[in-house]
């Protein structure tokens, strides 16, 4: 169980070196251990859910609650191969509780759609989730020069809304109502891509 | 506050790697659907560039 007092930020960094060494490749073939089971899985599920969410705070709350949730129920002798198709089905459903629990019902964006192949590549899935990248970057080409902009400079680059602005040589205001409008339309573009 | 101040509070929430849902209840199913989109956007691109890339590859000038 993730304790309450540590942030997934700490555990996510400590399972990604231990992801990577041999040791951890090996678990694959034997019993799944509990703690082997988080390490190993901790950041792909917290990797999914960001990809979702978009922020910290909401992919770490979601990743305890997925492994807070999956370890009450863990059954040992699954496979490990098992474990993490088990994983990712607690991880979609705790996405799908949060979605309900905050948003409007009918508020599903077309982009987001549920990708298997995010599973970790060692278990014969292959790596789909560039796909999702490619969809994504097709919206940006498919938007209108001014949107497009105005997207990459607050979600890729990081812009403020006055930063922006200064950037696109336009007010303020002008700025809000462009990316309100840049919002819409990749709504509507996206609609599209599905 | 009104609703396009919450929409916009949540926009600055998300750019600052926090969650927006306390300001959903206030917003119209499209505004949310926007806000979900936002999300998608930069949850993806976060994963693609990585925190400290982003910081240093502003670009500038």
């Amino acid at each position: 169980v993730i304790p309450t007092d540590e942030r997934c930020g700490i555990i996510v960094h400590d399972a990604a070196r231990s992801i990577s060494s041999p040791q951890a490749r090996t678990i694959i073939r034997q019993p799944p251990d509990l703690d082997q089971i988080i390490a190993r899985y901790v950041d792909p599920v917290y990797r999914f859910l960001y990809r979702r969410v978009g922020n910290r705070d909401d992919a770490e709350d979601l990743t305890s609650e997925v492994f807070l949730k999956a370890t009450r129920k863990l059954d040992r002798a699954r496979a490990e191969v098992s474990v993490a198709a088990w994983l990712f089905t607690v991880a979609r459903t705790v996405l799908a509780d949060h979605w309900r629990r905050y948003y409007r019902a009918g508020t599903h964006v077309s982009l987001d759609t549920v990708d298997l192949a995010e599973m970790p590549v060692e278990f014969g899935q292959a790596e789909r989730s560039e796909q999702m990248d490619r969809r994504v970057a097709t919206l940006l080409d498919r938007l209108p020069d001014r949107y497009r902009q105005a997207l990459e400079l607050r979600f890729l680059h990081g812009y403020s809304i006055q930063e922006t602005a200064q950037e696109m040589a336009i007010t303020l205001q002008n700025a809000k109502v462009l990316q309100h409008r840049a919002l819409a339309k990749a709504l509507q573009v996206g609609e599209g891509l599905s | 506050v009104n609703d396009h101040e919450r929409f916009e509070q949540a926009i600055e929430k998300l750019l600052a790697d926090r969650s927006p849902r306390s300001e959903m209840t206030c917003l119209s199913e499209e505004e949310q659907r926007m806000i979900r989109m936002a999300q998608l956007l930069r949850g993806r691109v976060r994963m693609l560039v990585g925190r400290d890339r982003l910081s240093r590859e502003r670009p500038r000038g």
